[in-house]
């Protein structure tokens, strides 16, 4: 019997007054895929963000202990957060990983070991012959495939990525979706996407949120209107009252 | 590793030079009270200072994620001279008055700079200006107390609001070798931490650093170094933001070396001011908080222009 690898109970969460997250319940089994859909504002990075111990949250279960009762550098050497914004710093490829492995070292290590986990993450990824450049001086696309490398380098049992392949040409997509289809085989993934053919192709759970609730939970088969989902409400274009603004008649 | 031979260098060229002053001056020569109790405590003095500033500049800049945070700029600076300020005019004195003062002005600016910067969104940005809104706050007290106080006291207040680095003999240094060298140490000890919080909170807080409770550990542990060194010499402003971001060009951004290079920088820097200011128009004395603004005046337009994206 597998272990659940993530168990969400109730979950709710209010910012300014604002339902983000509304009675959220789910659980994912160990090594499975779950991709998570859902609208621009549905509260999808929330969520995650939640699961990884960044914002607080009560209801979260991991590997069968509650989020709040992990240490900060436990939690990290289970959980591994892929952000949706990455940010340049002024290190080296090399520098940027080893400060990944931060949770697994006691003081400050740059030993043999712990350069050869980061090779080899580096190496998983494809990259390793960028190890000695900036981050500041590499491309968008490779600067991510850096970031999902240092996930890696955390040895996470549980990896949650959030939109990783937004801003990437389709190069860098296919990469990235190759690595990930490799990856599901050694760890549970959860995935925000706004790729439905990618979330169909890879994914064991899809669960689909709308205004902070979950709308759908369950496996790509049993999907059978995506129409409910993305909805475009309010989002109509009315072609004379451009022509007016523009023309004025 | 080269900044480690760079170091061990430094460290050499230190012990020699020290060697050298204590061998070659005759301890019973006239000369020896004006090296041993007036020339070495202030050079001493001097360095420390520097360093504390450099250090404490180091870690706000990385805690905010930017080159114009530091004490000075966020206002714990005015915070500590505010309660020097107020200690001096009450007229009550007790030992160690001065620092507890300013320790309590610093915490206090530091925690309402804190709170605007969160409520007002919780960015570096909003913290800054939140930072410069307080420190023109605590900077408008000082002149409203020095309004309404004692006038003599007012104009020993106002020559110590320059800066002041007249230290005659040890009696100083027995309270600022220590924060310093503990402060040093203390944030050392944690430059892992700085490097991840450097690449941004949620990366820090992602791979397993207690962001809440090191920004507590900082913001009390910057809070004291400030308040003391405020309390000894005056608000000196700029050298916490010069030094680290000079360091940063020069030695790159891992805390590792960049909190040591920070130090001995910061140290170099205002021993080479101070000097300045007592050789330029000697004998009368610039007060070195003139030095240091009028190098770091031009030196922070300099940043705010090459940094116009931040905004």
């Amino acid at each position: 019997m597998t272990q659940k690898a993530l168990v969400v109970s109730h979950l709710n969460k209010i910012i300014s007054e604002e339902i983000i997250l509304n009675n959220i319940s789910f659980s994912v089994e160990e090594k499975n895929f779950c991709s998570v859909i859902g609208e621009n504002g549905a509260g999808k990075t929330t969520l995650l963000r939640m699961i990884a111990g960044i914002e607080h949250s009560s209801g979260i279960t991991v590997f069968g202990k509650l989020l709040k009762n992990y240490k900060p550098k436990e939690l990290a050497r289970i959980v591994s957060l892929l952000p949706q914004h990455i940010a340049k710093a002024p290190f080296s490829v090399m520098e940027f990983l080893l400060l990944s492995r931060y949770p697994y070292q006691l003081s400050y290590s740059d030993t043999k070991e712990e350069k050869n986990i980061c090779y080899e993450a580096l190496d998983i990824v494809g990259i390793s012959r960028l190890s000695d450049k900036y981050l500041n001086r590499i491309s968008g696309g490779e600067l991510e495939l850096v970031y999902l490398a240092s996930c890696i380098a955390q040895r996470p049992k549980l990896l949650l990525a959030d939109e990783p392949t937004t801003f990437l040409d389709i190069s860098y997509k296919k990469h990235i979706n190759n690595i990930f289809k490799t990856l599901k085989e050694f760890t549970t993934v959860i995935l925000i996407t706004h790729n439905i053919d990618l979330a169909l192709e890879l994914s064991d759970q899809i669960i689909a949120l709308k205004k902070g609730r979950v709308i759908f939970n369950g496996t790509p088969d049993e999907i059978d209107d995506i129409s409910n989902i993305f909805s475009s409400e309010g989002l109509s274009i009315n072609k004379n009252r451009i022509r007016r603004f523009f023309y004025g008649t | 590793m080269e900044h480690k031979s760079l170091y061990t260098a430094a460290v050499v060229l230190l012990s020699i030079i020290i060697v050298c002053i204590l061998t070659i001056v005759d301890m019973h020569s006239p000369n020896s009270y004006i090296i041993y109790d007036l020339r070495i405590p202030r050079l001493l003095g001097a360095f420390f200072i520097g360093a504390g500033l450099s250090i404490n500049g180091a870690v706000f800049q990385s805690m905010f994620k930017n080159d114009l945070a530091t004490p000075y700029t966020l206002g714990t600076a005015s915070g500590a001279a505010f309660g020097v300020v107020l200690y001096l005019q009450m007229g009550i004195f007790f030992y160690g008055g001065g620092p507890i003062s300013a320790f309590l002005g610093a915490i206090s600016a530091t925690f309402l700079v804190y709170i605007f910067g969160m409520a007002s969104g919780g960015s570096s940005y909003s913290l800054l200006l939140s930072g410069v809104a307080i420190n023109f706050f605590f900077s408008s007290l000082i002149l409203f107390i020095q309004y309404i106080g004692n006038f003599a006291l007012s104009f020993t207040t106002m020559r110590w609001m320059m800066g002041n680095l007249e230290i005659v003999g040890y009696n100083k240094l027995y309270l600022l070798l220590p924060t310093v060298i503990i402060t040093f140490f203390a944030v050392y000890f944690l430059h892992r931490e700085l490097n991840l919080w450097s690449i941004s909170e949620d990366f820090a807080q992602s791979r397993g650093v207690n962001i809440k409770r090191l920004r507590l550990i900082f913001f009390v542990l910057i809070s004291i170094s400030t308040g003391i060194l405020v309390s000894l010499c005056g608000p000196i402003g700029f050298i916490g933001m010069i030094v680290p971001h000079m360091m940063r060009l020069v030695i790159g951004a891992d805390h590792k070396w960049l909190l040591p290079a920070s130090f001995f920088a910061g140290g170099a820097f205002l021993s080479l001011s101070d000097l300045a200011g007592r050789t330029i128009i000697a004998p009368t004395e610039i007060p070195i908080g003139v030095i240091t603004a009028l190098i770091g005046g031009p030196f922070f337009l300099w940043l705010l222009v090459k940094n116009k994206r931040m905004r």
